[in-house]
């Protein structure tokens, strides 16, 4: 397809043609299939060249903007980490700012279940050693009982022993790097995806007219603030000892 | 391990299958004849003497001539303060009035988003301070004994060391003073809530106290749930078959149930100041905690102070109580070591044999 100018060249007079049919087509109605037939030749065109382009530009897996395997990457390069820097960068005044909006809480909340299921994984890996011991022990347990020949433990005694393996156990995981590295994560992906969430429904709650958390706590805090210095004015003029502590 | 001869059924798996199979029977029947909206705690008289919005100031009705206190329970705002008086036979409040204490006790509501800015100075100086006024003026008694409980044990530290002459005694228990002291345990189990709370950066701990607004009782509930998982989940099966047929038990365990189903939010701005200023930054015994303005030092606590702390305590490890003693410079100081956990200093049968006297004891050395 390529005549010397490159894929970006060829992209861009894919997008030429389709704009110059629709820019050549007639104002009758008559010409709108054929300007509607034109366009989408013209745009069919261009994404199959852009995505000829993006192959070769992004081997391997998820690497490509147009694999899905990458779009869920927010780091490393190609694929939706350029849409990923993208939108971390100013906000443009007039154009795409909902759409960025939307982006960047899409981004947060695949960010907050990636840490969710990190963290869910070292929870489990935890429990999974807690059964793992239990087992072990219980079989040590059984084996001594049977060497010397007193009754197996009881259905009480099972249950104490899983509570008492389980929980020294789980102790141990929520010291581990591991468990405080993702409880970490967790707490700063949830942070950051409510905290976008939030501004996204203020947005939408100022369009329609209805109050926002910020109106509220802006309310509160001046609610909060007046009633202090009320009970510091009555306490002054109180006689002592009859709004304050002897 | 224990082992099990079948509870009486008779020794082999068939006999302990028979036991088990009786004890789901017995509380089956136990949980289908169970009136669960009957379930009452917090239920000895009193009568509410102040109040200032959703906080109340009630005092007990006395059921001997009190001689001592008066002695106002305090409990923080994680929890609620009927814990201390969950039934006859496990109440604290009880054994106390029986004692001849003039018991009152602040009940702090349930915090709303409207309480949103409510921090320590709110409760530890200026709702304390209106709270022993009108003690004062009920009882008549120039000054009273605070006795505070885990948080509320902090806010009256606070309001004792910025107003030394203020208190008659200062009775704690299970309160958190070293924040960092929990690296000194050496159980394991123990000191998860500050290992946890470090964990964090500062900043990110204010972003996410200011992004809930206030601390939800419902998260504050599922830190507590993960602090000893496999109890949690055990207590609704192998716990309620241990207890099955004995009526009283499963109605204790029901009341327990009722009081931790109960957990009110945290307002925003105090557990800002917890997590963060205490928590993270341990500025209680570094001196720089303030409060209204003001630096709490804990060397300028001057009344009585009575110190009870849980030896199995995982949520204040021991260390992080009895730190305080190191703290005091002109205070008496008593230590009581009770052998339970957190909440066990307050509802265990051992404990009532235990926290109660010692609290008459030490007021009568305060008269």
């Amino acid at each position: 397809m390529s005549d010397g100018g490159g894929a970006e060249g060829d992209l861009f007079r894919l997008w030429l043609e389709g704009a110059r049919a629709f820019a050549e087509s007639g104002p009758d109605a008559g010409a709108a299939w054929s300007r509607a037939e034109a366009m989408h030749k013209a745009w069919a065109r261009f994404s199959d060249a852009f995505a000829a382009a993006a192959a070769d530009k992004h081997p391997g897996p998820g690497a490509s903007p147009l694999d899905p395997a990458g779009w869920l990457r927010p780091e490393g390069q190609g694929g939706m980490a350029d849409l990923w820097r993208w939108i971390e960068g100013p906000d443009l005044a007039d154009i795409f700012r909902e759409e960025r909006a939307a982006i960047r809480a899409t981004r947060e909340w695949i960010a907050f279940a990636a840490a969710l299921e990190q963290f869910r994984a070292v929870v489990a890996e935890g429990w999974m050693r807690a059964f793992k011991g239990f087992v072990e022990r219980l079989s040590n347990d059984l084996a001594a009982a049977r060497a010397e020949k007193r009754p197996d433990p009881d259905w009480s005694a099972m249950t104490a022993l899983w509570r008492d393996v389980a929980d020294a156990e789980m102790a141990r995981t929520h010291r581990s790097d591991a468990f405080l590295a993702a409880q970490r994560d967790l707490v700063e992906a949830q942070i950051a995806l409510r905290s976008t969430l939030r501004t996204r429904i203020d947005r939408l709650a100022g369009f329609l007219g209805l109050p926002t958390r910020a109106e509220l706590d802006d309310l509160h805090a001046t609610v909060h603030a007046l009633k202090r210095e009320i009970r510091e004015l009555r306490a002054r003029a109180a006689p002592p000892g009859m709004d304050r502590a002897p | 391990m224990s082992t099990g001869q079948g509870g009486g059924t008779g020794g082999g798996a068939g006999g302990r299958m028979a036991d088990l199979a009786s004890r789901m029977a017995r509380l089956g029947a136990q949980l289908a004849r169970a009136d669960l909206r009957a379930v009452e705690i917090a239920t000895t008289p009193r009568d509410e003497i102040w109040r200032e919005g959703k906080i109340t100031l009630s005092r007990y009705r006395p059921v001997t001539a009190p001689r001592l206190g008066p002695l106002v329970i305090l409990h923080g705002l994680i929890g609620r303060q009927t814990m201390t008086d969950l039934e006859p036979g496990r109440s604290l409040v009880q054994r106390l009035l029986a004692g001849g204490v003039d018991t009152y006790v602040v009940d702090w509501g349930n915090p709303t988003r409207a309480d949103r800015f409510l921090d320590f100075t709110d409760y530890a100086e200026i709702f304390l301070g209106e709270v022993l006024a009108a003690v004062s003026r009920e009882s008549g008694a120039a000054r009273a004994a605070l006795f505070g409980i885990c948080q509320g044990g902090v806010f009256a530290l606070c309001h004792a060391a910025l107003h030394p002459q203020r208190l008659k005694g200062l009775a704690l228990a299970v309160t958190p003073v070293d924040f960092h002291a929990d690296v000194e345990d050496p159980e394991p189990g123990h000191g998860h809530l500050n290992l946890w709370t470090r964990n964090l950066d500062p900043d990110l701990i204010a972003r996410m106290v200011d992004d809930w607004g206030n601390l939800p009782g419902e998260l504050t509930g599922a830190v507590f749930q993960n602090l000893a998982p496999a109890r949690t989940v055990s207590k609704y099966g192998a716990d309620l078959l241990e207890i099955a047929g004995d009526d009283d038990a499963f109605e204790t365990f029901l009341r327990m149930e009722k009081w931790l189903a109960d957990r009110p939010d945290h307002p925003g701005a105090a557990a800002r100041e917890w997590l963060v200023g205490l928590y993270a930054e341990n500025r209680l015994v570094e001196g720089t905690f303030m409060v209204a303005g003001q630096p709490v030092r804990l060397g300028d606590i001057a009344c009585p102070v009575l110190n009870i702390y849980g030896a199995r305590d995982h949520i204040i490890p021991p260390p992080c109580s009895r730190a305080l003693g190191r703290h005091l410079r002109h205070a008496p100081y008593r230590e009581v070591e009770v052998p339970t956990g957190h909440i066990g200093v307050f509802v265990s049968r051992r404990a009532q044999a235990i926290v109660p006297p010692a609290v008459i004891e030490w007021l009568e050395g305060l008269d």
